[in-house]
């Protein structure tokens, strides 16, 4: 048997940064991602120098796009490791640096995720294999079929899933780092001309470009460069599954979720009623209550009801996407599992501000890949 | 239809009688898939000796479906109705629908595979694809 991240040594966030995630803009990847790097060192206090290896997670840049930026934070000569994983690129990114660190190989290390939209085919479709109905189903049309199976189900309405979109905004309204950081109404977001299903514009998530860093560090990097024991937040499970075989016809993102979740809850010690703050893949509306579920906030078909009392909110028994989530925050692809770690650690050092979930000290990251993979972490106030 | 060409006849084949068939395969370990592929299977990774090429219905039970009205394709226009459709056999499938409204559907509803004509080959032959209604 191998060993959890909790029985190696000790990992924690000690930096963060961002550059917002935004529509399509004429400024270069190594801006973009200079930018968060450059944020999460002087979140750290730390120079360049001190970082032993970096993890850099982009989907949609093609290859080789690492030393081109690192280079110009001072080309130090250390590892540089590409990483590439769908929409769960920057948490596998992260996840390595913290396996890195972990393992006593370096002390800190770096997870950069960047990306631009640019229509590199997706190996995904490589396969050889044709089918019926491929070509008529992206990844909208999927979570539309999703949402009607949801809705027949459990006798949900459009509106009430709708409601997801509402929080996320609002929640998206309050992070200057976010794409859509506007509040919208039900009303907005249903009158919206329909893309597929109940599904509308908002309702899905703008994908444009952005960047995420986090650095991670032992214990013994956290003394040697004294960095604020006080702001540093404990890594307490990494966990990283694909699909399997479910039953025919069975949600396989949500079985996948509802597997990852609960093994990385059981490798941290935890419930999910434990947590306080938790970044899904809400890429589409139905994806939350499916993972809310699945996570075992609430039991099937109740998620759309615990939204309506407000117990996803901010101040709620637990704030869900209080970035705003991919939703509105924005699902650049390589930053965006990296993003979801610089929210948590915000919300555990209480320094998110207008978004601040009173008292979060446990949250969990949660991304699903197309494949499908799933990466999942739980993080601690220590 | 005797004229007719399937559009991808690695998908699926037209039959003298009844509606088309789909090409699935099932596995010595009991698993039934569709599309057929030479990899292996998705269950236990048996190699292509131990997979059998087998017919399906082109019967089975909606689970879900979705009109969808954007879409960016040259090949599809929308709008158009896709569904998440569980075989006979045991075998979950995705496919387009032949029907004019949405609103004559459910879920749980039974729906037969069956023919569409989608242009005409150089020898002057039917292009036909496959869809599913809920009529035989
Ligand atoms: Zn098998």
């Amino acid at each position: 048997m191998g060993k959890t991240l909790k029985e190696l040594r000790p990992v924690y966030v000690v930096g963060i940064g961002l550059h917002r995630y935004q529509r399509q803009s004429e400024k270069t990847y190594v801006e973009l991602g200079l930018t968060a790097i450059r944020e999460a060192l002087q979140d750290a206090k730390l120079d360049w120098q001190a970082i032993e290896s970096s993890y850099v997670g982009t989907a949609r840049l093609g290859m080789a796009a690492g030393r081109a930026m690192l280079r110009h934070l001072g080309a130090t000569g250390t590892a540089i490791t590409h990483i590439e994983n769908a929409s769960a690129t920057g948490s596998s990114a992260f996840r390595q640096a913290c396996i890195e660190v972990a393992s006593g190989m370096s002390d800190l290390v770096l997870a950069v995720g960047v990306d631009k939209p640019d229509p590199v085919a997706r190996a995904f479709t490589k396969n050889g294999i044709r089918d019926l109905a491929s070509h008529a189903i992206v990844p909208f049309t999927h979570f539309a079929l999703l949402a009607n199976e949801y809705m027949s189900k459990h006798g949900v309405t459009p509106e009430q899933v709708a409601q997801v979109a509402v929080k996320n905004h609002r929640n998206g309204s309050l992070n200057p780092y976010a794409q859509r950081q506007k509040e919208r109404t039900l009303n907005d977001i249903l009158s919206e001309p329909p893309v597929a299903g109940s599904l509308t514009r908002l309702q899905c998530c703008p994908v444009g470009e952005g960047a995420a860093a986090a650095i991670v560090a032992s214990e013994e990097a956290i003394k040697r460069y004294g960095i604020d024991p006080n702001r540093v937040i404990r890594i307490s499970a990494s966990v990283s599954r694909s699909e399997r075989v479910y039953e025919p016809g069975a949600g396989f993102d949500a079985e996948l979720t509802r597997e990852t979740t609960a093994i990385a809850l059981k490798e941290a010690g935890l419930t999910g009623q434990e947590l306080d703050v938790v970044e899904f893949h809400d890429a589409f509306v139905i994806e939350e209550l499916l993972y809310v579920e699945a996570l075992g906030l609430c039991r099937e078909g109740h998620a759309a009801f615990l939204l309506e009392e407000g117990a996803l909110d901010i101040g709620g028994q637990c704030a869900v996407s209080a970035s705003g989530g991919l939703l509105a925050m924005g699902h650049p692809i390589g930053p965006t599992g990296i993003g979801q770690i610089a929210e948590i650690t915000r919300q555990l050092r209480h320094e998110a501000g207008p978004r601040q979930q009173p008292g979060a000290k446990k949250g969990l990251a949660h991304m699903v890949g197309l494949g499908s993979v799933s990466v999942v972490h739980v993080l601690e106030r220590p | 239809m005797m004229q007719a060409v399937p559009s991808k006849p690695e998908l699926f084949a037209i039959k003298e009688a009844g509606n088309p068939a789909l090409k699935g395969c099932r596995c010595a370990c009991g698993h039934v898939f569709f599309p057929r592929n030479e990899y292996g299977c998705e269950a236990c990774g048996n190699t292509s000796e131990k997979i059998e090429n087998i017919e399906l219905s082109g019967e089975g039970e909606i689970r879900a479906f979705a009109k969808v009205h954007q879409h960016h394709s040259d090949e599809l226009k929308p709008p158009f109705v896709v569904a998440t459709i569980v075989l006979k056999e045991g075998c979950a499938i995705r496919a387009l629908l032949d029907v004019r409204d949405e609103k004559e559907l459910s879920v749980g509803q039974t729906v037969f595979s069956s023919l569409v004509e989608i242009g005409v080959d150089e020898q002057g032959r039917k292009i036909v694809d496959l869809r599913f209604k809920p009529q035989r």
